[in-house]
């Protein structure tokens, strides 16, 4: 079991650095100091730099020594099996209530089931883990860009909007405006740039470079995750929010691990997909559920519940589905 | 009409009664087809266990005795089905024992039926005896796997037991609006919730039983495979001492044949290439090396090096007149050493690994007049250790078709590399980067061991890996994980299969069924209202 530490040391440090800071900027003597609040600039700042030019470089660099080989393409599609079964899965928790539960709160309960945090913990949990690393991030990266970003933009979008209301005073969008954001997505262009420059050699010393690059780029992105965890701040809710992570984390990771293994996927391809499918709610819920006036706080009990969750279910995937 | 209204669904879905009776023969036929089932199969013949009645000697008879010969007949041994054994049948049975290579001359044992089940029919009397890795596999040391019926009955338990709760349920329902008591609400919120939750019950109980049943499966089927392969590896490590042991008697013997020495001193002495005597004396000692038995069929590059260590003689004429240093990268021994391990280096020919064992020739006053050098033949190596020894007492890897056992040796400080033919090596293949595995690297480490890892190829295996410290090479043996586990994979994928598929059928008549109002107030009769069933408990 070290590769269990030297999977959550860096993890556990980087989000605990990321609390520390955020905890420490917003000290009342800190926010005295400054003009502006802090603790709500630097994460605003941090995510803004990550989501256009840290990630997409980071894509650009691990998908250009990552293994492309050996039915890479399936990933996507075990992506949206894992979004169609975890909506089921939502629908068949919510109906028998159906009364007691309000749309706002049903719409955040299926998109927290729905949607994983596959880009920022799911790549570095990929990357860490000694007993996968870079040569399956092919993997990790179709699911995420393929799979999770479409599955945000697209379907997310449409459920929060059937169950949330239109943001106040914004005229109504037309249906393909979504999917133009999808377009300037900057993941999705590195993702496209990323693709195209395989073949192309980079100098040495660019590759070098690129690589420290993109490694800080992942720890920086557990960092920025830790700030966000510490400003959650509501535990309510927790009854639901056990029920759509237990969903998320425990019963669609089990699904995908024994279909998998049954039409003959094994191996760490198969690992991949378990821990990618068993990955904390993503934040795209949070936003998601602030612009659509969804259910936030239980969007934000989800989060963290399963952020924290991860710790406990990461051991029992790599024992059930890593043999080797 | 509280009556009426109470029968209807009984009497209406008569038809789901059906169902639920298909469900369960399907739970009863289906498990004796599970592919363990007959994996299973070939562990009955083994000789302890086999019932009395196959165990037939001279003068028996019965129907035993005529499917023994109908069998026979089938093979083409003899052709009268009488039922009696007498010597005519011994005499046959004694000729296939003999064919086979089976034991026990004129009596029937459970290995003879064994091999008779299993021999080709057809073919066997144009192709002469199967092959070995066809005879009957034995393995006391193997664990038996879980009845199917046991695993499949797993799922199949909460499963009957959420058809059983609905029906009694559904009797409940009929008897209670039958009489117009205040008890209305009889029925448990327990059963209620496993009623009105069983799509996800469903799904986690057969995911869990099949993942249960994967990983305890799993679990069983590699300790005796690893033992296989430890056996294997014992018997490649001699195989290994074998082979240098050979290389090096026979290069020993090479050098130190008196026949030839005047030969050899006239190739050292006289440069002159146009000279006769030089061209008499090469002409002698090449047709001298053709007759060399001791290297087998292993085809060594061979060189006469001066002591300066220039090449005057080499099976590779390119060679001749050049310099070969011989200090560094060939392995220097002389008659007396008994101990020789080998130095690998990378050739700068072949880009390949290569051992050269050199020796010195010496005249009959014992002084130094040159050096043979010759270049092993690591390919004939390779070979020899990729060859699996016969496997009749190894069943549990017998019928593994993805093992392998190959060698490696340290190319430099940070590089291994496999040892193998240098003509088979792809010149642009990434082998610059050497291979690494956790076994490739422990065995380099000097730990010998087994476990479950990923070969250098990035396939999980199970591997056996040796540390040869007499020839400086890691042994490895090793077979493909998803092979070894492919029985604990079909379970699975039965259970999931059946699971699944009982799941959404009976998820689906649950559907179907009048909304539960264990409240007060009427039981709604039609029972097509999927969707919210009305006046139900709220639930926190």
């Amino acid at each position: 079991m070290w590769f269990l530490l030297r999977l959550y040391l860096p993890i556990c440090a980087a989000i605990l650095v990321g609390a520390i800071i955020s905890y420490g900027l917003g000290l009342p003597w800190v926010q005295k100091r400054s003009k502006r609040p802090l603790h709500q600039v630097l994460p605003a700042y941090l995510g803004r730099f990550l989501f256009l030019v840290g990630v997409p470089l980071s894509i650009v660099n691990f998908l250009h020594r990552a293994d492309l080989s050996g039915g890479v393409f399936i990933a996507p599609v075990v992506a949206w099996g894992v979004m169609a079964l975890a909506l089921v899965c939502s629908r068949f928790w919510i109906r028998p209530n159906q009364r007691v539960w309000p749309r706002p709160a049903q719409g955040t309960f299926s998109l927290a089931t729905m949607l994983g945090n596959t880009g920022y913990i799911g790549f570095p949990v990929v990357l860490l883990l000694p007993k996968l690393g870079p040569d399956y991030f092919g993997w990790a990266l179709f699911y995420d860009v393929m799979g999770t970003i479409l599955g945000a933009y697209v379907v997310g979008v449409i459920l929060a909007a059937q169950f949330g209301h239109r943001p106040d005073g914004a005229p109504e969008k037309p249906w393909y405006s979504s999917l133009k954001e999808l377009l300037k997505n900057p993941t999705i262009l590195a993702f496209v740039a990323g693709l195209a420059l395989r073949p192309v050699p980079f100098p040495e010393l660019l590759d070098q470079g690129l690589n420290g690059f993109a490694w800080s780029i992942v720890m920086l992105s557990l960092v920025l995750m830790g700030i966000r965890l510490q400003q959650l701040s509501s535990w309510g809710n927790l009854q639901r929010a056990m029920a759509a992570v237990s969903i998320r984390m425990m019963l669609i990771p089990l699904v995908v691990g024994m279909v998998l293994t049954a039409i003959g996927v094994v191996g760490p391809p198969r690992l991949v997909m378990v821990l990618q499918a068993g990955m904390p709610s993503a934040f795209a819920t949070l936003v998601l559920a602030e612009t659509y006036e969804l259910d936030r706080e239980l969007a934000v009990t989800c989060v963290g519940l399963s952020s924290a969750m991860l710790l406990l279910t990461l051991p029992f995937w790599l024992w059930g589905f890593c043999t080797w | 009409m509280r009556v009426d209204a109470g029968k209807t669904p009984l009497t209406k879905s008569r038809w789901r009664w059906v169902i639920a009776f298909i469900s369960l023969l399907l739970l009863g036929v289906l498990p004796t087809r599970t592919p363990i089932a007959l994996a299973n199969s070939q562990d009955d013949l083994t000789p302890e266990d086999a019932p009395g009645w196959l165990n037939l000697e001279r003068g028996d008879r019965g129907a035993t005795v005529e499917s023994l010969q109908a069998l026979l007949a089938g093979l083409g041994y003899g052709s009268a089905i009488d039922g009696l054994y007498g010597e005519d049948t011994a005499a046959l049975i004694a000729t296939f024992q003999a064919d086979q290579g089976l034991p026990n001359g004129g009596a029937v044992t459970a290995q003879t039926w064994g091999v008779l089940w299993t021999a080709p029919w057809q073919d066997l009397t144009i192709m002469g005896p199967p092959m070995v890795d066809t005879s009957p596999i034995i393995d006391p040391n193997q664990p038996p796997a879980p009845s199917p019926l046991w695993l499949v009955s797993m799922p199949a338990v909460p499963l009957l037991g959420g058809i059983l709760t609905y029906w009694k349920r559904r009797l409940l329902q009929a008897t209670d609006s039958t009489r117009p008591s205040l008890q209305s609400g009889t029925t448990s919120p327990m059963t209620t919730n496993l009623v009105r939750y069983f799509p996800l019950i469903g799904l986690t109980v057969v995911s869990l039983t099949a993942f249960g049943s994967y990983v305890t499966l799993r679990s069983q089927l590699s300790p005796p495979v690893l033992a296989a392969l430890g056996q294997v590896a014992d018997t490649q490590s001699s195989q290994l001492d074998d082979w240098f042991d050979q290389q090096r008697q026979a290069v020993l013997e090479a050098a130190s044949a008196s026949e030839i020495l005047p030969q050899i001193e006239i190739l050292l002495t006289i440069r002159n290439t146009q000279d006769v005597e030089y061209l008499k004396a090469y002409t002698i000692f090449s047709a001298y090396l053709e007759t060399l038995e001791g290297f087998g069929e292993t085809q060594p590059e061979i060189s006469l090096l001066t002591i300066g260590g220039i090449v005057v003689f080499s099976t590779d004429p390119q060679r001749e007149g050049q310099y070969q240093p011989i200090q560094n990268t060939t392995t220097y021994f002389e008659a007396q050493q008994s101990n020789v391990v080998p130095t690998i280096y990378i050739s700068p020919i072949s880009q390949a690994l290569q051992i050269t064992f050199a020796t010195p020739v010496l005249d009959e006053t014992d002084q130094r007049l040159g050096v043979l050098a010759i270049d092993l033949d690591l390919g004939n190596l390779d070979q020899r250790i990729r060859e699996f020894p016969p496997l009749q007492d190894l069943p549990a890897i017998a019928p593994i078709a993805s093992r392998t056992s190959y060698t490696v040796g340290r190319a430099s400080l940070v590089k291994n590399e496999i040892i193998r033919d240098h003509s088979t090596l792809d010149s642009d293949a990434a082998q610059d980067a050497g291979v690494s595995s956790r076994g490739i690297d422990n065995a380099m480490g000097g730990i010998s061991g087994n476990g479950l890892y990923l070969n250098y190829d990035k396939v999980p295996v199970l591997g056996v890996y040796r540390w040869a410290s007499r020839h400086n090479l890691a042994l490895l043996v090793e077979v493909d994980q998803a092979e070894v586990f492919e029985s604990a994979r079909k379970v699975a994928r039965n259970i999931l299969a059946i699971g699944f598929t009982l799941t959404a059928l009976i998820s689906w008549v649950l559907s179907r069924r009048p909304p539960a109002a264990p409240v007060s107030g009427l039981p709604s009769s039609t029972g097509d209202a999927p969707d919210v069933p009305p006046g139900l408990p709220d639930q926190q």
